[in-house]
């Protein structure tokens, strides 16, 4: 019997948009199982960490903390395969409009001087995870193997790329299915 | 005859090529960036490269030669382009979800027809202020590629020379007046820059979010703003004007100023839905027996089929003010303004009105020196073949009191834009030369007002008025009836070269 390919996820500074359309590959999931592939931390187990010796790493959203800077980094030492999902990984994305500010700026705004916030403390802890001074696309921090760009993607990209690699093939996104929005 | 090879297929010609050009003659495709049809080749972004005995030259701006061998597409040069590709897209904010021109961009088509899916470095690191100063175009060095195609078009073409790069390297941007405020800089808005930019830094405020080229509808018209009437591309959407292009097929061979491109627009949509009446289809229906006592006056904003639908139904049609008929000899055409060495201008404004003719000059006083001279009290002498440009002064004396017996050429610029028509069609009896009046009530067709009408009609018992602002006048008429814009008419004027032109109906009037 033909060993199963292990895919995992995991989503870092992104909106989970990328992680919809994962799912709206809808029936074409039963497909891909059905061919080879089984999934350990993603949206359908609710697993976080993925095992060692996983086969795909898929990475929704870019590099904004150092807890984001750790797990991508874990995820490329357990997967044999990273896959950066969606133009924040990819690009950097949306995320990066922040690149223009410091972060002091950032976190003065969002927690101090913002209209809906009455009590103006900045959150503070150890458990709170630091800002990067700057955002970061996945390939800035670990090696990736394969990039499906497009906000999100469509879930015929993110099939087409999956589909290929079970068969052991290089996926290449051409035509409609390479998208930047 | 130079004879050369083409990815090892031998050709030949006897004329001076680009390889670009000569490739595409060919039905090869080759990506290219900043070469644009209508501007002088710079060769600046080398994504058309090609590699001919072993080096690489751009084929945009590099001419055919004897002995060429040239290759086109080996995987080595579709890897360059992409890195080049890449060197360009990575060095700005070209994050494609949050720009207003994607799916519908120049630049972002290149990506795609390279395959690019990541960068190699890392992206947008120089972040440049976003210009929303001026009133008509946002401007947002972040998404420039420094093709300097705005820079080209606004000097080689449109002769206004607002537009440079400035700094170096990857700090080089693209500045208006040297680095003033775009809103606040000596920008005509003709919008050329924002029609050939390939990407998203110079975008129109008006047609962003409204559709992109392809979801929309392409009719080539006139401009009937002016008596220019510069050749447009008019983009529809569903019922509304998304943009309007300048044609660069047409006469003025892509010249506009801005209000064929943006008043003309704005104007549509101020009046959209809110008139009904068209001239040449409804008169009849709405005014039923004209009498004796009636009199028309119509003016050069109409088009030549209403003026003359007006006439038939109204045996006494006077024109509200004289046009010079002079203008009947204006014998130049429009490419023959580029000829002259002195420009003489009175009573308009080369950057406010008549605005292609003023492109005209402008740019032939920059690159062949041309002289220009504002018709003023003070002396001044001419040179070289001479044409005099002036405003519809109907007083001759007028005009050879300064300039004598001069041998020039003679331009007149009439007031509205079917001035001409209007001459031609009502001839220059206006009101105001009839002596004895028996009339009682005056009906006034006029699309756009724009003169002062208080003294004609006060002589009238009943006063009406037909335009496209009814709200404007209606306390001085007893009834004021709405008018439909040009879009939603068929019909024609003549320019102020004697050309008679036909402008399509773009929309269908509403029933209001
Ligand atoms: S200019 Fe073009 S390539 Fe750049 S962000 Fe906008 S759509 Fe994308
Ligand atoms: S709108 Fe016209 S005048 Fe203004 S910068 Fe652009 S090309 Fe130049
Ligand atoms: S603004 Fe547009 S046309 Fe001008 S150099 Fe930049 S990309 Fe090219
Ligand atoms: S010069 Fe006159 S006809 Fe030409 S675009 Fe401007 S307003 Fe229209
Ligand atoms: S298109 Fe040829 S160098 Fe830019």
């Amino acid at each position: 019997m033909k060993t199963k390919k292990l895919v995992s996820t995991i989503w870092c500074e992104g909106c989970s948009g990328c992680h919809m359309s994962f799912l709206d590959m809808d029936e074409k999931l039963v497909d891909l199982i059905k061919n080879g592939m089984a999934f350990s931390a993603t949206p359908f187990t609710d697993l976080k960490i993925p095992p060692h010796g996983t086969d795909i790493g898929i990475i929704e959203g870019s590099v904004a903390t150092d807890t984001q800077e750790e797990e991508v980094k874990m995820m490329r030492e357990r997967c044999k395969i990273i896959i950066a999902m969606g133009d924040c990984a990819v690009f950097g994305g949306i995320p990066t409009m922040r690149n223009r500010y410091e972060t002091t700026e950032i976190f003065s705004r969002a927690y101090k001087q913002a209209e809906t916030n009455y009590n103006q403390h900045l959150p503070a802890g150890e458990d709170i995870s630091k800002l990067l001074a700057k955002v970061k696309p996945v390939n800035e921090v670990i090696k990736v193997d394969y990039y499906i760009p497009g906000c999100p993607p469509t879930p015929e990209a993110i099939y087409e790329v999956l589909s290929k690699l079970i068969e052991g093939k290089t996926p290449e996104l051409k035509g409609k299915l390479l998208s930047y929005e | 005859m130079k004879k050369f090879k083409i990815n090892s297929v031998e050709y030949s010609i006897d004329t001076e090529k680009t390889i670009f050009e000569f490739l595409k003659d060919i039905g090869i495709y080759i990506p290219t960036l900043c070469y644009h049809p209508y501007l002088r080749p710079v060769g600046s972004c080398r994504v058309c490269i090609i590699k001919d005995r072993g080096k690489f030259k751009n084929s945009c701006a590099t001419f055919i030669d004897d002995g060429m061998d040239i290759e086109t597409h080996t995987p080595e040069l579709i890897e360059i382009r992409k890195w080049i590709l890449q060197f360009l897209f990575s060095e700005r904010n070209h994050y494609c979800m949050y720009c207003c021109v994607t799916n519908d961009c120049e630049f972002q088509n290149l990506g795609y027809y390279t395959g690019l899916d990541h960068f190699h470095f890392p992206t947008f690191r120089n972040i440049f202020d976003i210009d929303n100063s001026h009133p008509y175009i946002l401007f947002d060095n972040n998404r420039c590629v420094l093709c300097s195609r705005c820079v080209r078009v606004c000097s080689e073409v449109a002769g206004h020379f607002v537009l440079s790069e400035n700094n170096k390297g990857e700090h080089s941007i693209i500045v208006a007046d040297n680095g003033v405020q775009f809103g606040k800089s000596s920008c005509t808005s003709c919008g050329l820059c924002v029609q050939v930019c390939p990407t998203g830094t110079f975008v129109d405020k008006y047609s962003m979010y409204l559709g992109r080229s392809w979801e929309t509808q392409k009719i080539r018209s006139y401009c009937f703003s002016c008596p220019v009437g510069c050749g447009i591309e008019i983009y529809k959407r569903g019922n509304n004007i998304v943009k309007i292009y300048s044609d660069w097929n047409s006469f003025t061979k892509g010249l506009i100023c801005y209000k064929g491109r943006y008043e003309t627009v704005i104007n549509y949509r101020k009046y959209k839905n809110k008139t009904n009446i068209d001239i040449y289809e409804d008169l009849n229906k709405i005014i039923k027996n004209v009498d004796e006592n009636s009199v028309a006056v119509v003016d050069g904003t109409l088009f030549n089929e209403e003026i003359e639908k007006i006439r038939e139904l109204f045996p006494n049609t006077f024109a509200l003010y004289k046009v010079n008929p002079k203008i009947l000899d204006n014998s130049i055409s429009f490419d023959e303004l580029d000829n002259y060495q002195t420009y003489i201008i009175a009573g308009w404004d080369l950057n406010k009105e008549y605005g292609t003719i003023g492109s005209i000059i402008k740019r032939n006083k920059y690159y062949r020196n041309c002289k220009v001279i504002y018709l003023d009290n003070e002396k001044f002498e001419v040179s070289g073949k001479t044409i005099f440009i002036y405003k519809n002064y109907y007083d001759p004396n007028f005009i050879s009191g300064f300039i004598g017996g001069m041998d020039c050429d003679h331009l007149v610029l009439p007031l509205n834009t079917n001035d001409v028509g209007l001459l031609k069609l009502i001839g220059n009896k206006t009101l105001q030369e009839v002596d004895n009046l028996k009339y009682s009530s005056i009906f006034i067709f006029s699309r756009y007002l724009n003169i002062n009408i208080s003294n004609i009609i006060s002589r009238f018992r009943r006063k009406f008025l037909f335009t496209i602002d009814i709200n404007r006048y209606s306390d001085l008429f007893d009834e004021v009836f709405p008018i439909v814009s040009e879009f939603e008419i068929n019909g024609s004027f003549y320019n102020l070269f004697n050309q008679l032109l036909y402008v399509e109906r773009v929309f269908d009037k509403e029933v209001v």
